[in-house]
């Protein structure tokens, strides 16, 4: 490598050395000296409020992922096999995309409060067939699940579309000219070719799912979920020891992910599917 | 001559319409709350009964809301400034294949803040800012905004490199032009797009950031997205300044986007 190229790429050394690299090893050493792995263990002891918040954030951001992946790739699915209202679709999706995350916060909370637009139009429906009115969902993980959904339908899309379209149409063609239509082509074409983009879409969003902090923050949630519990620990008890070892056992599950996501996009960047 | 046969496929449309109403229904409820300067909602849920821009002349009143508007667009700005600065040289050598060894390990480096949670990075900033004197101040959080920006603004230049045909920068030198001829010439026209692409990501990136400028910056910057918080999140409820505050988020980066796709021709998107 020529020495200027080393020149040219050490702004990019130092901004992740800076904000990335030392601030993490910051977080062990301060976890290792104030805690060691005998209180970390402790600290997620059953009945630990870290764990329930732990727990509930997995099981929160599992069905969020669910919801986006089966919504997100049946559109995607049904775009490839229908053909119409592509663009409409497709602009739709792109919505999402560009609101900021603490606004899709506000304005689910305003949908879904006791008095909002969506809690109202499902208790008119209830009622109609003699139902009792419906709850707000503000403050339960649902109100999150329903956020995290609507901003990863658009993600989930966008990665399933992509790949489908590569699919080679004589495959297609082929499958057609022997009596295959839209199930049979589904199941036996279109999901075997692009399961490996649907799993890498599915880490994606559990990934964003398991670390969004702006939207379960403003529609809230009992337990906490858990970046919402480090951030509290920090901005309501400054308990900085604390949201240290909190912040440890958080990194280690989303660089885990984080690694299996990074692993999959390579080899559909490599292979096409 | 035969009659046209419109070809309606109901199943279609319905399931369009489910999944605009899914989209647009709560961004419509929120232009309502920005819009609405009479509301009772016990009375009448769907609708306000008086609507005008109360809100939002409300927020160049005040002068720290008004404050925090233009210092959200200030900052946002530097980040793009910074972050394409910083990562302009490292998408060359990484986009133009000038490094082969190690390209898998250096693209991996730039798409690492994408891989640790926000949260996670804010506390361990913490001590650092604080050492430094960086905490409560621009500098700092332009670094921090820089930090979920930095990932798009890699990617999309590498890319915008990459779409350079190598024979272009030979075929110049052949023909003597020099090094900073062939910056001026050749590589800022033809990057062009990825560049515009590049800061409208990193402007976005910017006004989304909630975490850390509440860890960093609060209180003496509080931007856009401080407000909304403050406005919409716990006890205290304004949803009507609340959607004032996110139009004039939402607004800027919409708008520039669309510029840019009609510029350039080429989609935006933070993916």
């Amino acid at each position: 490598m020529k020495k200027v190229y080393i020149f040219f790429l050490l702004p990019l050394f130092a901004f992740i050395l800076f904000t990335i690299i030392i601030p993490l090893l910051l977080i062990f050493y301060n976890t290792f000296t104030y805690y060691g792995i005998e209180k970390l263990g402790e600290l997620f002891s059953i009945q630990s409020y870290a764990l329930k918040s732990l727990l509930f954030t997995i099981f929160v951001a599992t069905l969020s992922t669910l919801f986006s992946v089966i919504i997100g790739y049946g559109i995607a699915l049904y775009m490839i096999l229908k053909r119409k209202y592509i663009k409409i679709v497709m602009q739709l999706l792109r919505i999402p995309l560009f609101i900021p995350y603490i606004t899709i916060g506000y304005i689910w909370r305003a949908f879904l409060n006791p008095r909002g637009h969506g809690t109202m139009i499902a208790s008119m429906i209830a009622s109609c067939f003699n139902l009792p009115a419906v709850k707000s969902l503000v403050g339960t993980g649902w109100a999150i699940n329903i956020a995290h959904t609507w901003l990863y339908i658009p993600v989930v899309f966008s990665i399933t579309y992509a790949v489908l379209l590569k699919i080679n149409p004589e495959i297609i063609d082929a499958a057609r000219s022997l009596g295959a239509k839209g199930l049979t082509l589904v199941t036996r074409i279109y999901i075997p070719l692009t399961w490996r983009a649907v799993l890498a879409a599915f880490v994606l969003v559990f990934m964003g799912s398991l670390r969004g902090v702006s939207i379960p923050l403003i529609l809230g949630s009992n337990p906490d979920y858990f970046p919402v519990y480090i951030y509290r620990v920090l901005t309501d008890y400054y308990d900085k020891p604390l949201a240290n070892a909190l912040s440890f056992v958080f990194f280690i599950i989303s660089a885990t992910l984080a690694f299996i996501y990074f692993k999959l996009a390579l080899r559909i960047r490599k292979t096409g599917v | 001559m035969g009659v046209k046969k419109r070809n309606i496929d109901i199943s279609s449309i319905l399931l369009l319409a489910a999944l605009a109403f899914y989209i647009l229904a709560p961004l419509a409820v929120m232009i309502m709350h920005s819009i609405a300067t009479e509301w009772y909602v016990l009375k009448r849920w769907w609708a306000p009964s008086k609507i005008g821009l109360d809100w939002y002349y409300f927020l160049f009143r005040d002068p720290d809301l008004f404050r925090s508007l233009w210092m959200t667009y200030v900052i946002a700005i530097t980040v793009v400034i910074f972050t394409i600065g910083i990562f302009i040289l490292p998408a060359y050598v990484i986009g133009t294949g000038k490094v082969k060894k190690g390209a898998d390990f250096i693209e991996t480096l730039g798409n690492l803040p994408q891989a640790i949670p926000i949260v996670v990075l804010g506390i361990g900033l913490l001590p650092i800012y604080g050492r430094l004197g960086l905490l409560y101040t621009f500098p700092g959080i332009v670094i921090a905004h820089s930090i979920p920006a930095a990932p798009y603004v890699f990617r999309t230049l590498v890319s915008g490199f990459i779409a350079i045909p190598p024979e272009i920068e030979e075929a110049a030198r052949v023909l003597g032009a020099g090094k900073l001829a062939i910056v001026f010439n050749i590589y800022i026209p033809l990057l062009k797009p990825s560049i515009l692409a590049a800061a409208v990501l990193a402007f976005s990136a910017s006004i989304n950031e909630y975490v850390l400028t509440a860890f960093l910056g609060v209180p003496a910057i509080t931007t856009l997205a401080v407000r909304v918080y403050q406005t919409a999140g716990g006890y205290y409820w304004s949803p009507h300044l609340a959607g004032a505050f996110s139009i004039f988020m939402i607004i800027p980066s919409v708008t520039i986007v669309m510029a840019i796709e009609k510029i350039t021709r080429t989609k935006v998107t933070p993916l």
